[in-house]
């Protein structure tokens, strides 16, 4: 990363610094690489949602003319479908996004003289947090077992498809959310000191908890897809629920002191 | 507590790791009893060979300043360090002592702390 990148990301930095309770720091070098990694991974992101947008109404516009329909029961599914479809999508490129990064990361990593590491062992529950883990298990848990009920359970036959599809969509969400957290949680620490390893903790929680919780917007999209009020709550209750709980881990997350092991709050 | 590796030193990695930890370890930063990183964890950390790490643990074992519990993990070893020992045991008495006097736990805590910042 040159000078000219390392410049353009130092506002960035400082703007994370601040967040993180460390205004008027000046952001190291490592740091501000590091952060300019995520805003060109964010900035990348931003473009693949933009284009999955543009492909989706192409969808609907080729749907209106060619009159594409995938019919169960006499109602038409195919929407909801391919709004399962464009959600998996989505977290699949948010998984190679967290690939990308590392790749990254790794090319920085090499270009330290020192290197520096936390002397004690930590828990994976400890790194990822149990408000994370309680909304995680919520989501994706409560998920599957919501969509496998109604799968079997709903009054029509187009509510026990919808509801199939979800139950199968939210595992695989589960597996894509598992797999990046199981990612940052073994990952080697980027640090040349205590204060770079401080703020290697942060950018490893924060990275854990990137996936955003698809499922909780999943459910909402087909809380008003369905037709028997009983799956209408129950979608609608599962999407306020956990909506509420990744808020309240977010908002840890954006307020989380930067702190080196001596108690200091430090850049 | 943390263990850094300088990559222009002279002085080998593995040294610098087992020096940095017996260091921590002597000078009480590292409690008798803490979980030690796994071998894989601190070489991805530091970004050298997991063979190093293991090898500057194994050195550090046989001086008897860590302890490995199978698969639970590698711990910093009570045999390390005498003087905390005793210290403990110490506690251990204090502290059955002031149980069957039927002092209460902040106040036992109260009396130790008077004790040290008198002495």
């Amino acid at each position: 990363m040159d000078d000219a990148d390392l410049a353009l990301a130092r506002p960035h930095a400082r703007t994370w610094l601040e967040r993180h309770g460390a205004s008027g720091r000046e952001p190291s070098r490592v740091l501000t690489a590091r952060i300019a990694v995520r805003k060109r991974r964010t900035e990348r992101e931003m473009l693949h949602l933009g284009l999955l947008c543009v492909a989706l109404i192409a969808f609907v516009l080729v749907t209106e003319f060619a009159s594409l329909s995938l019919v169960i029961n006499g109602q038409d599914v195919l929407n909801v479908v391919v709004m399962g479809a464009f959600y998996l999508l989505m977290a699949a490129l948010t998984w190679w996004g967290s690939r990308s990064q590392r790749r990254a990361e790794r090319r920085i990593a090499a270009s330290l003289p020192q290197r520096a590491a936390h002397g004690t062992g930590t828990g994976a529950v400890r790194v990822l947090g149990v408000p994370f883990v309680v909304a995680s298990a919520a989501t994706y848990v409560g998920g599957v077992a919501i969509g496998a009920v109604l799968a079997f359970g709903a009054d029509t036959v187009t509510d026990r498809l919808i509801a199939a599809i979800f139950a199968c969509g939210t595992a695989i969400f589960a597996v894509i959310t598992a797999v990046v957290a199981a990612e940052e949680v073994r990952r080697g620490a980027l640090a040349e000191d205590e204060e770079s390893l401080a703020a290697d903790d942060l950018l490893r929680v924060e990275d854990a908890h990137r996936v955003p919780p698809f499922p909780a917007v999943l459910a909402a999209i087909y809380a008003v897809n369905v037709t028997d009020t009983a799956t209408i709550a129950t979608f609608g209750g599962f999407a306020v629920v956990t909506i509420l709980l990744w808020a309240a881990v977010y908002v840890q997350d954006t307020r989380r002191k930067l702190v080196t092991p001596d108690g200091a709050v430090t850049a | 507590m943390i263990v850094t590796v300088d990559a222009t030193s002279k002085v080998p990695p593995y040294e610098q790791i087992r020096s940095g930890l017996a260091e921590q370890i002597n000078d009480g930063a590292l409690a008798v009893g803490t979980k030690l990183p796994t071998v894989r964890k601190l070489a991805a950390d530091l970004g050298i060979a997991p063979n190093t790490i293991a090898r500057a643990y194994r050195e550090l074992e046989e001086a008897g300043l860590l302890e490995t519990k199978g698969r639970s993990g590698t711990f910093v070893a009570a045999t390390g360090d005498r003087t905390r020992i005793r210290a403990r045991d110490a506690a251990r008495r204090y502290a059955d002592t002031a149980h069957k006097l039927g002092l209460s736990e902040d106040e036992a805590i109260a009396i130790v702390t008077a004790a040290i910042r008198t002495s």
